[in-house]
């Protein structure tokens, strides 16, 4: 049997049986928005772990990670830094958000927010915000599961196929289970994808430099500014620290809020369920490690591969290594599994934020077996949308991505004031919305008025602390009873 | 429940304190001025570039202080994690929470 046919039936093996756990998983959730957004506030500590761990490690680290270790060196530890304390937040503010949702209700991050400034207009722009941020990153998974059924089959799936295979899968399990089938499929692909970077990142130097530090002693030898932080920049020249460091400020900012991870917090089981989640989170986070291996094994063994983002791939399907089909076609799911496991998040957001966020804003008062329908419905319709956008339109998604970054991190002051500062208003936090995205939507047009290379999203965030603080004191105080359940929850539970 | 002692509840706001000190020093201690100190690659640690060391020491810094903030938690509240309820049933729908027309 061909190589590339034994690689395909491995790769759509995997594609089953995670079909098969999306579908029974979600026959336990009732059927209800509360059950099918936030899986009736039940999720145990292993699959919310997967579902947070899962999630965040997308296409991007799978492909990308190797590809900035082997292009731009230490410059891709940034995403290990950001990862030390992304999370965090979190453990601080995580119990709040889950019980005023038990208390009152909400299963998507707007609703807090619409519910703690009393507006419409909040929760309505969020929903722009989101689903504006969300778009291109689904894209950009899509794009990476059409990648990998490309190279399994050597050319013979292309790529508008093979992320239309993969996506289908992904639509039919989130339409059926909603979150507990993004929660159970995230358990087991993520179990996937950290055997594979674990067996491939320690194999990998083994085999072409005999170990790990024989590996770094090669690379020392040959590009020593690899090695040293903060790596190189885009253009093979060093990074500045500027760049560097916003990198990781922007990244850990907005780690915590986005919306689809952040209304992960309204379906853990209990508080301290919601907390041991938060404290092994870097336990997964730890997996970029060898995935950072496998990137620096190409730097000396496979030097000029062209995109970057291709040396995985590259590395694994090469005669010099010579793995068996078999193992190539589980680093191909494994692929798969970080694209869909981010997408079907993502897909799963994309109808609940329209819905609830969007929608409930403009006309109130649907009642919630059509609530349900309709985030079904329109979790297909974003599916599609994005699909034609990725495969079809081919747009660039670089810009849209460094936007999109820069406005979810706009939410992190929003979300500090929420529970910090009762003196914060509603055209306070309106306001600084505002600011912050507009800061960020100039400079990146305009890039040339960001000193330094720091991320325009910084500037942003900066912009909106300001126009929040002064147009929250110049306005008057919103009813204390009311914020008080906020900044001190346990007053009024 | 009972409320907790004023002294009780002072000595916990310490922690939690001190617990976010150590975080946005962990925040700080990954980007400039801090990370430049480290960012070299001898010596070695585990095979590893001082530069990727660091940073993966980072992360498990992170893992064990929360570790020791969630097992001290515990202690002091005899086995129940403060908050830490979580069988309140939710109320169904959001109508509660529903905000008035503005801007």
């Amino acid at each position: 049997m061909p190589a590339w046919v034994v690689v395909f039936l491995v790769t759509i093996g995997y594609l089953g049986a995670s079909l098969a756990i999306g579908l029974a998983s979600g026959r336990r959730a009732t059927r209800s928005t509360e059950g099918y957004v936030a899986g009736d506030r039940s999720l145990g500590f292993l699959v919310l772990y997967f579902i947070m761990g899962a999630s965040i490690f997308s296409a991007f680290a799978f492909l990308g990670g190797p590809g900035w270790a082997y292009s731009r060196g230490a410059a891709a530890f940034y995403i290990l830094a950001y990862a030390a304390v992304g999370l965090v937040p979190w453990y601080f503010f995580g119990p709040r958000v889950a019980r005023l949702g038990r208390r009152f209700g909400y299963v998507t991050q707007a609703e807090l927010f619409a519910h703690r400034f009393q507006s419409r207009a909040i929760p309505a722009i969020l929903a722009v915000l989101s689903l504006l941020a969300f778009l291109p990153y689904l894209m950009l998974q899509m794009e990476g599961a059409g990648y990998v059924f490309n190279v399994v089959t050597e050319g013979r799936i292309p790529e508008w196929a093979g992320a239309a295979i993969a996506y289908g899968v992904v639509l039919v399990y989130v339409f059926r289970s909603g979150v507990l089938g993004v929660g159970w499929t995230n358990t087991f692909q993520g179990m996937f994808m950290m055997a594979l970077a674990w067996g491939l990142g320690l194999y990998l130097p083994y085999e072409l430099y005999g170990g790990v530090g024989p590996m770094f002693d090669a690379i020392a030898e040959a590009a020593p500014d690899m090695l040293r932080a903060p790596g190189l920049g885009p253009d093979g020249t060093p990074w500045t620290w500027g760049a560097f460091s916003s990198a990781v400020a922007i990244s850990a900012l907005g780690f915590s809020v986005w919306p689809h991870y952040f209304m992960k917090i309204y379906t853990a089981r209990d508080i301290s369920t919601l907390k041991k989640t938060v404290i092994a989170y870097p336990t997964f986070a730890i997996f970029l490690v060898p995935i950072l291996f496998i990137g620096f094994a190409g730097v000396v063994a496979f030097p000029g591969v062209e995109p970057a983002d291709a040396i995985l791939p590259t590395i694994v399907t090469s005669a010099q290594v010579g793995l068996p089909p078999l193992i190539v076609g589980l680093f191909c799911a494994g692929a798969l599994a970080a694209s869909m496991s981010t997408g079907d998040a993502l897909l799963h957001a994309c109808g609940a934020v329209a819905v609830k966020d969007l929608w409930g804003n403009v006309r109130p008062g649907l009642p919630d077996a059509a609530e349900r329908r309709w985030i079904r419905i329109l979790v297909i319709a974003f599916g599609a949308l994005a699909y034609l956008l990725a495969v079809v339109a081919r747009i660039s998604l670089v810009d849209l991505l460094l936007l999109s970054y820069g406005f979810v991190a706009q939410l992190f002051p929003l979300t500090v004031v929420t529970f910090l500062w009762a003196r914060a208003t509603r055209a306070g936090a309106l306001w600084g919305l505002l600011a912050g995205g507009g800061v960020t939507v100039v400079l990146n047009l305009f890039p040339e008025l960001a000193w330094g290379g720091i991320h325009p999203g910084i500037y942003g965030v900066a912009a909106n602390v300001a126009a929040m603080i002064i147009v929250s004191l110049l306005t008057p105080r919103m009813d204390m009873a009311h914020v008080r359940q906020f900044t001190e929850p346990d007053l009024g539970s | 429940m009972d409320e907790p002692r004023p002294s009780a509840r002072s000595g916990h706001r310490a922690v939690y304190a001190c617990a976010a000190a150590f975080y946005l020093f962990l925040f700080v201690a990954v980007m400039w001025p801090i990370y430049p100190r480290f960012a070299g690659i001898e010596p070695r640690v585990l095979s590893m570039p001082f530069s990727l060391a660091y940073v993966v020491a980072a992360l498990i810094a992170s893992f064990l202080v929360l570790l020791a903030l969630y097992a001290w938690e515990r202690r002091g509240s005899d086995g129940a994690v403060p908050g830490g309820e979580g069988a309140q049933r939710p109320r169904s729908g959001a109508g509660s929470a529903r905000p008035p027309a503005d801007v």
